[in-house]
């Protein structure tokens, strides 16, 4: 790698950049801050994006540097991305480009941030949603992760309800989804009761991780008929063994309507796998 | 070092996985719509990936996201562009498609630029592919009579390089001579082994180039033309995109040019620069001397 990495031909170099990302940290180290100054912005670019994954133990100053003063665009972005990677990476750097004059900048930053823990992060992202400025909203919702979006619910699903534009208000949706809780579930569901959004909630109810199926099993428990009916919906659209399934008990469920809506829709599958177990 | 960061594009530990995240898939597709016109919607999005994985691969670029950054950042994006352009063009098209248009311009258009006393006449074909449009355009000509009667400048246009150079090459297989007569087959190529050669003459009447036509420094100085042929290329594009190039040729046509498009074309729905007529066989866009100034 280290050879390579005085190639002459900088695509030689950038794939040697991405290379040291598999050497040890001790090994990696003088390669990656070698790279970090290459003349060619795609080796530095790697270079950054390397030093995230390897974790030297100066990749924060490293990172915080090239986020801040590389003349390249994508090396800012590719640092700021890497640095909110960074266990225990201290928040300032970020803080300060999320409001780079860069977009990009800005919204790597903010994106990042959203996997940062501490209150300096949540203010920033706190900040970002409320700035009524879709892309800045945007970024900083698909970011969203852990206790960030736990601090931060209660916004989001402001965005979910009242976001003046379809786009950030999908991605709120998204993003309280990703977060798993059965409140957002239910509220998902509850916005999905308006003809509107019923679509977009119900593909992103249909597409949740498997893990977050037993929050939409609560809403089919515990909500009222018109969500149970969003959940039945949104379960049949999904598929698979474990949809069908929370189907197959939504069918004594004591409501006409929830039981006629998962009969239609287990009608409509193959019921072998669903059951065998509920209804031998 | 966080999980997250190991998985990130381009990270290098571990395999990038197939297809684009929809977050990623946007970006690309928005920015090629910018620069190109061509729109790839949703339910074209593993065409687009392909498209796309191509010339990733053509780079050596590991990411889409990468990829991404390279035709936003590269201080030389234009050559990215022009290569992306090779992958994304559409190369189906053959001589003497839609033949009622080249029968609209040799036997109305032309008898009446004479009669008006003109004696030269540009025609463009913009969005030309491989070439065979406007070839056929000067078969027509020919057969007319006209190369003898007017200076005529046909010029040839594609946002593909590669297309651009196949046109120069004026090289062709046996489909794309399929809707030609015999008689024509005879008059105008000669077979060279598998293939079939234009006649030298006739390829030397047009003058090809390589233009965006959502690029007003390109395309603008050709949009000057009499008579303009976009065919079969606006089907690609976002209804924004469509609108722009409208307005460019509204704007830079003589008030009496005439516009081809494709049969499943039209832009009555987009926008009111022209107007449809009817001129033989074929329908036409007139610029429309009401519609707002460019």
């Amino acid at each position: 790698v280290e050879a390579v990495l005085g190639d002459p031909v900088a695509a030689v170099r950038a794939a040697a950049a991405r290379a040291a990302a598999q050497l040890s940290p001790g090994d990696a180290a003088p390669l990656l801050r070698r790279a970090l100054a290459d003349p060619d912005l795609w080796v530095r670019y790697y270079a950054a994006r390397a030093i995230g994954s390897v974790g030297l133990p100066d990749a924060g100053d490293l990172l915080a540097a090239a986020a801040t003063s590389d003349a390249a665009v994508p090396v800012r972005i590719a640092a700021a991305q890497a640095l909110a990677g960074l266990e225990g990476g201290p928040p300032e750097t970020l803080v300060a480009l999320a409001n780079d004059e860069v977009p990009d900048v800005a919204q790597a930053a903010l994106q990042g941030l959203g996997e940062v823990e501490g209150d300096e992060a949540a203010a920033a992202l706190r900040a970002a949603l409320a700035s009524g400025d879709p892309v800045r909203q945007g970024a900083a919702l698909a970011g969203l992760d852990g206790a960030a979006l736990a601090a931060l619910e209660g916004e989001v699903e402001e965005l979910a309800r009242t976001a003046a534009e379809p786009g950030v208000r999908e991605s709120a949706v998204r993003a309280l989804l990703a977060g798993g809780s059965e409140r957002a579930m239910s509220v998902v569901c509850a916005l999905a009761g308006d003809p509107a959004r019923r679509d977009g909630c119900l593909r992103a109810l249909a597409a949740v991780p498997g893990a977050l199926l037993p929050a939409l099993a609560s809403v089919l428990r515990d909500c009222p008929e018109e969500l149970r009916l969003v959940a039945v919906d949104a379960l049949s659209r999904r598929g698979g063994d474990e949809a069908y399934r929370l189907l197959a008990r939504a069918l004594d469920d004591a409501s006409p309507a929830v039981r006629g809506a998962a009969a239609y829709a287990l009608g409509r599958a193959d019921l072998r796998a669903a059951l065998a177990d509920e209804h031998p | 070092v966080r999980e997250r960061n190991l998985h990130r594009p381009g990270a290098g530990l571990l395999p990038e996985p197939p297809g684009f995240s929809a977050a990623t898939f946007g970006l690309l597709r928005d920015i090629v719509a910018q620069r190109t016109g061509v729109f790839f919607d949703d339910a074209k999005r593993d065409l687009f990936a392909d498209r796309i994985s191509d010339a990733m691969a053509a780079r050596g670029v590991p990411s889409a996201l990468d990829y991404y950054y390279l035709l936003k950042y590269d201080p030389a994006a234009d050559a990215a562009w022009a290569e992306l352009a090779d992958h994304l063009a559409v190369p189906e098209t053959y001589f003497w498609r839609q033949a009622e248009q080249f029968q609209a311009l040799t036997e109305v258009l032309m008898p009446r630029y004479a009669a008006q006393g003109r004696r030269g006449v540009r025609i463009w074909s913009a969005a030309c592919c491989s070439g065979e449009e406007p070839l056929s355009i000067a078969m027509a000509l020919a057969e007319g009579g006209w190369f003898e009667r007017m200076t005529i400048d046909i010029m040839a246009s594609d946002a593909s390089p590669a297309m651009v150079a196949r046109a120069r090459g004026g090289l062709y297989g046996e489909r794309a001579l399929r809707a030609l007569s015999p008689e024509r087959r005879e008059r105008f190529f000669r077979r060279e082994g598998e293939r079939w050669r234009i006649d030298g003459g006739l390829h030397a009447r047009v003058r090809w180039s390589t233009a965006n036509l959502l690029d007003a420094a390109e395309a603008g100085p050709l949009a000057v033309a009499d008579v303009i042929f976009c065919r079969n290329v606006l089907i690609y594009f976002s209804d924004d995109a469509i609108r722009r190039v409208a307005r460019l040729f509204a704007g830079r046509m003589p008030a009496s040019g005439h516009l081809f498009l494709g049969t499943s074309e039209s832009l009555t729905r987009l926008t009111s620069d022209f107007l449809l007529q009817e001129i033989g066989a074929a329908f036409v866009y007139v610029p429309n001397p009401g519609a707002a100034p460019a």
